[in-house]
């Protein structure tokens, strides 16, 4: 398991860390649910099957491949926000299977108050 | 300098004791001339000042380098470069974006100065300052840090200016925090490092790399200047550079043996402690620095030190990439948005404000 697997092992220091964590992914509610229980995650795990989400943030990937509903994936992506709501930090990378480790992750949430 | 580590070591608020007169007769700075027009600020102990400034006066006006620690000070470095010259302050260069090095800033953006540093110092001296200090700051501090003035005009590499004739060439190296640069005036010889020179006083490596730093000391004694002045201490010549390289030298050295024995931790600090105490013991700022550039050392030889990052290495503009640039930015509100989540209940952004929220978009399981 990636991201949401590493995510789950740590999930007390994201939690000591004051952070919520939500993964946002453009499966239906049944295959979040089946994501859930594969990998456990204790946080939420949402569905944005109508893509909305991925529209405000520009999420999407160019990628050739497409979702088996036609639509467009989201490129991997990292956003944290503040207490007030202001984006702080962003991670992204043109391969999408590199990913930030986890203690840069938390590096990043700690420093924010 | 001084002013901080008493607050933080004693949570004494730094800005409320600042504000306050010092003692008549007891100066925050003096003034030493380095050639003509050209002057060092060079803080005192018992002053507000907490580290070195500058200035170099040209034909059609002035350039200040650094704005201490303190307004009070600033302005009294104001009033100083008044009783000499009624020519204008033009420009105030930041050599980085330590507190003691910018707070004055304000004082000569009103008195018509264009401010410059390296694009890292606009980006840091507000987030940077506020995380140097902590959860314990006092409210008044920290309204202060996140309005301090910041630079009108960032460079990467650096800048030539002109005051007439006069030229100043400003050069960004790496080494102290990554976003540092030295003022040279060239008709004069004389160099002002900012914090990539201290003169017999223990440094500050908290953003530090120091192999970066040697380097920059070569660069630097290679300039052939006749006088350097540092962040902190007193002008110096070539030779103090040399020295304080050997500092660094002499730290990595001692660090890097005591890592190989198999130390680390506390342990280390105090394997190497007492032959850093022995030869450096006598420098100013020992007691505050000599343990932590020891830490702060080793974990940059381990390869686990964290330094300050250039803005740009956290956006996500390489147009190469197979994505869409992003349609929000670092700085902005996120928007707020509803989505089912697996069990069926509608999570809201805005529903966890107060607390701080990451969003790992994925898709699988990356």
């Amino acid at each position: 398991m990636m991201e949401l697997g590493e995510f789950t092992k740590h999930y007390k220091d994201f939690q000591a860390a004051g952070v919520e964590v939500l993964a946002i992914s453009t499966d239906g509610i049944d295959e979040a649910r089946w994501t859930k229980e594969q990998v456990g995650t204790p946080f939420p795990v949402l569905s944005d099957a109508k893509r909305t989400v991925m529209q405000q943030y520009g999420t999407r990937s160019l990628s050739t491949y497409s979702a088996p509903d036609g639509g467009a994936y989201n490129h991997a992506t990292l956003i944290l926000v503040d207490k007030t709501g202001i984006i702080r930090w962003i991670y992204r990378n043109a391969d999408y299977r590199i990913r930030a480790s986890v203690a840069d992750d938390l590096a990043h949430i700690r420093e924010l108050h | 300098m001084r002013q901080i580590l008493l607050a933080l070591l004693a949570t004494v608020a730094l800005y409320s004791a600042a504000t306050t007169s010092p003692p008549p007769g007891t100066p925050d700075f003096k003034l030493v001339q380095l050639g003509e027009g050209v002057w060092a600020a060079i803080g005192s102990d018992a002053g507000k000042a907490g580290a070195n400034a500058g200035f170099v006066v040209g034909e059609n006006g002035v350039a200040v380098i650094d704005t201490f620690e303190d307004p009070g000070a600033a302005k009294e470095l104001l009033a100083e470069i008044r009783k000499l010259t009624p020519l204008p302050i033009r420009f105030v260069i930041n050599t980085h974006y330590h507190l003691d090095h910018v707070n004055g800033n304000d004082v000569f953006a009103a008195a018509g100065a264009t401010l410059l540093a390296q694009r890292n110092v606009h980006d840091w001296m507000r987030s940077e300052n506020l995380k140097w200090w902590g959860d314990k700051i006092k409210p008044e501090m920290k309204a202060r840090v996140e309005s301090l003035k910041l630079p009108d005009l960032v460079y990467d590499q650096g800048v030539d200016l002109y005051l007439g004739s006069r030229k100043l060439e400003v050069h960004s190296y790496p080494g102290h925090t990554g976003g540092d640069s030295i003022v040279y005036v060239h008709d004069a010889g004389v160099v002002f490092c900012g914090d990539l020179f201290w003169n017999r006083n223990i440094p500050n490596l908290t953003d530090a790399t120091t192999d970066a730093w040697l380097k920059t000391l070569d660069t630097l004694v290679g300039y052939g200047a006749g006088k350097f002045v540092p962040g902190h201490g007193e002008p110096g010549t070539a030779l103090d550079v040399k020295g304080f390289r050997r500092y660094l030298i002499d730290l990595r050295a001692a660090v890097g043996k005591a890592q190989a024995a198999g130390k680390n931790g506390d342990a280390l600090v105090q394997a190497v402690l007492p032959e850093l105490q022995a030869k450096y013991g006598g420098w100013e700022l020992f007691q505050e620095f000599g343990k932590s550039n020891i830490q702060q050392t080793s974990e940059e030889l381990a390869g686990t030190k964290r330094v300050p990052k250039p803005a740009a290495s956290t956006a996500s503009s390489e147009p190469q990439v197979p994505y869409l640039p992003l349609r929000v930015k670092i700085g902005e509100k996120a928007p707020d948005f509803s989505l089912p989540g697996a069990d069926g209940k509608i999570v809201r952004l805005s529903s966890l404000a107060g607390r701080k929220v990451l969003l790992d978009f994925y898709e699988g399981f990356w």
